[in-house]
């Protein structure tokens, strides 16, 4: 489904990746796992398209066309999602009016026509429950006022809207409590199907306790320097990522 | 003549020979007298930097008659779908209305300007001409001198309406360089309470101008909604303009929530004065405006603090497309009397065009000790991450351009408080910005 081949990005003319080479078949999940400041948020943002970084070198490929030739929203219609580590305050947009006008833009781009207004809000109702999200929630402005937990659920709850073929969660895990984590957690097995892919990128390991990864790669430093199953993951939490770097320099 | 003044020496010909042609009353020939002095203001006048009249002026061709007027066509069709649609509505042409009274319920009076100094001579006699500065402002003088005609609203005491009053006022540019008068006259007695909607659209795309001057008085515990609405180009561009000039006046525990919203044409000036004329006034001042190519809307507002223990609120916002320019001058003038004064102030401005411009003036003059005020003034562009999120969902870029712009436009919007002009304005954003 995804193949990122030698991949090197920069921003501000500071090199953050500097040769990623990854595979991502349908039905898999691979987490992304390693120190602050490796580069896993700005794998996250260059996959979606965000202007900021530069491609150098490398090259990706989703089920076989050149996504870095593909805009932001065209890489949207494709099939790719990215829940954002800090998803946006947008006062003024409520948050319903901004998912119909997602899905219908999708829609739109695959030749649909607009969903009709009943069977949109008989989705949303369902998908809503999925991640326990209050429905007063939906007739707010996106994702204003929100808490760190109702704004991650928020991006769960787009995701199962929006259907995507791979979903990048970047950081959901980071400032949720236990109980949000399982909701979280919950609606990502929900969605997990043998046709699409999650790319899970996480500090910690606490949250492959929940989302079990069938792959786990280690970034630092720009590049990936070890990779393995899930068990990659309780030896890091064990011994910190200290010693993969430790391991790689020697 | 002062270097500050314009001289169009044909159009002063005209206006002289257009005066003389009215029966004499001694406050229009001072105020005759006033604007000769003063004349029209250049760009090196201070108020009038930023927006130049010169070669509007000179495409004045012809003064709109006093004579009785009849709907033109084009306009009909635009006034049957405007909200709001249910209201008591007054039709003028170029100033006039096409007639002289509205059936309105007990308490209410929607007249013409002509009709009230037969009805009510004694109301026009105690106001009319009583607020708008006819010595410091050249248009303000200049309409008093030409008004003839005109809409006059009186609300009873304690009178209230189920519907908005709507003043539809139709600028007729089928003819070039028609410069026309418009005037009001509003009183709201003691607890009265009204909803006052005033639109104003063109029938052609030729120039015009229209010299506005409205009075509007908040008697004690009266409320008035208003809002004033622009858009001339619903037809197709329109090079109708407006100088519109207005006296808000509060009196003890009044409240005046005032909304303008200009949508488009040529060349708006906009002078709101909000004056705090006793104890306890509370007004809001609200605006939204959005010039694009080769428009220029001029917001000058004043508010007045001149009695203790009064509240004020403005909050202006601009969105500029191609090469639009917008002008907000704000001040708040807090006398020395005017203690405990809350007046806040903030403008904010959406440049969407590297060709469009802004210039803001807030201006606080603060003679009182003991007041609280602040104001603020901002211009950017669409928050780079709020755009990249709502394409990273697919939203493509114009789209989400559009959704960022109307929820910027949101907080000024939803002081409608009318679902239909809210949903009405927000529909003419989007057409705006889909050009």
């Amino acid at each position: 489904m995804l193949e990122i081949k030698n991949l090197h990005a920069s921003v501000n003319g500071k090199a953050i990746l500097k040769g990623i080479t990854l595979k991502v078949n349908a039905g898999e999940i691979h987490a992304i796992m390693g120190p602050n400041g490796s580069g896993k948020s700005t794998l996250a943002s260059v996959l979606a398209g965000k202007q900021d970084y530069t491609v150098t070198d490398g090259e990706i490929l989703f089920e076989g066309k050149n996504l870095l030739d593909m805009k932001i929203e065209e890489r949207a219609h494709e099939g790719i999602f990215l829940a954002f580590q800090y998803p946006v305050e947008i006062p003024g947009v409520s948050t319903v009016n901004f998912l119909k006008t997602a899905v219908n833009e999708t829609r739109k781009a695959k030749g649909l026509a607009p969903i009709e207004a009943k069977d949109f809000l008989a989705t949303m109702r369902e998908k809503m429950k999925l991640v326990e999200m209050d429905s007063k929630l939906t007739s707010r402005a996106l994702n204003e006022g929100f808490s760190g937990g109702e704004k991650k659920r928020n991006e769960v709850f787009q995701m199962a809207m929006l259907e995507p073929k791979l979903a990048i969660l970047d950081e959901t895990d980071s400032g949720l409590d236990i109980d949000a984590l399982r909701i979280v957690a919950h609606g990502v097995n929900t969605l997990r199907n043998k046709n699409n892919a999650f790319i899970v990128i996480t500090h910690y390991q606490r949250l492959l306790d929940y989302i079990v990864p069938d792959f786990v790669h280690v970034l630092s430093n720009g590049k990936i320097v070890k990779s393995g199953t899930k068990e990659l993951a309780f030896e890091l939490e064990e011994k910190g990522y200290d010693w993969v770097k430790e391991e790689t320099t020697h | 003549m002062n270097k500050q003044v314009l001289d169009i020496p044909v159009l002063n010909e005209k206006l002289t020979a257009e005066l003389q042609s009215l029966d004499k009353n001694p406050l229009r020939n001072s105020s005759w007298k006033n604007f000769l002095q003063s004349g029209f203001p250049s760009v090196k006048h201070e108020e009038w930097r930023f927006t130049p009249l010169e070669n509007s002026l000179k495409k004045i061709q012809k003064i709109s008659s006093a004579d009785s007027v009849s709907l033109p066509a084009e306009a009909e069709k635009i006034i049957a779908s405007l909200e709001p649609i249910d209201a008591y509505k007054i039709i003028l042409v170029n100033g006039k209305p096409i007639s002289n009274s509205v059936n309105t319920p007990d308490g209410i009076s929607l007249l013409s300007l002509k009709e009230a100094q037969i009805k009510f001579p004694e109301i026009i006699s105690s106001h009319f001409g009583k607020y708008l500065n006819t010595e410091k402002e050249t248009f303000n003088a200049l309409n008093t001198a030409l008004t003839n005609d005109g809409v006059f609203i009186h609300l009873k005491k304690n009178s209230q309406t189920e519907k908005p009053i709507h003043i539809i006022s139709v600028h007729d540019n089928r003819e070039e360089g028609i410069y026309s008068t418009s005037r009001i006259l509003i009183i709201a007695e003691e607890g009265a309470k009204a909803h006052i909607v005033e639109t104003h659209i063109s029938t052609a795309e030729k120039f015009s101008l229209q010299n506005l001057g409205a009075e509007i008085i908040v008697k004690p515990n009266a409320r008035i909604e208003y809002h004033l609405i622009q858009h001339f180009s619903l037809l197709g561009k329109s090079e109708a303009s407006v100088i519109d000039s207005r006296q808000v006046v509060l009196e003890k525990d009044s409240f005046c929530n005032f909304t303008t919203v200009s949508m488009s044409g040529a060349l708006i000036r906009n002078n709101l004065h909000m004056l705090f004329n006793a104890q306890n006034g509370e007004g809001h001042l609200y605006g939204l405006y959005l010039p694009a190519k080769n428009e220029l809307i001029d917001n000058h507002s004043l508010v007045d603090h001149a009695m203790p223990n009064c509240f004020s609120n403005e909050f202006y916002k601009g969105i500029m497309t191609e090469n639009g320019k917008g002008v907000f001058n704000g001040k708040i003038m807090v006398r020395k009397d005017a203690q405990k004064t809350n007046a806040y102030q903030n403008n904010r401005n959406l440049l969407l065009s590297d060709d469009a411009g802004l210039n803001a003036k807030p201006q606080l003059e603060i003679f009182a000790d003991d007041v609280k005020c602040s104001h603020g003034a901002t211009s950017g562009q669409l928050d780079e991450d709020a755009m990249f999120y709502l394409r990273a969902r697919g939203i493509g870029e114009a789209e989400a351009k559009k959704l960022l712009t109307l929820a910027f436009a949101e907080d000024v919007l939803v002081q409608t408080k009318h679902e239909g002009l809210h949903n009405q304005i927000d529909k003419w954003i989007e057409e705006k910005l889909s050009v």
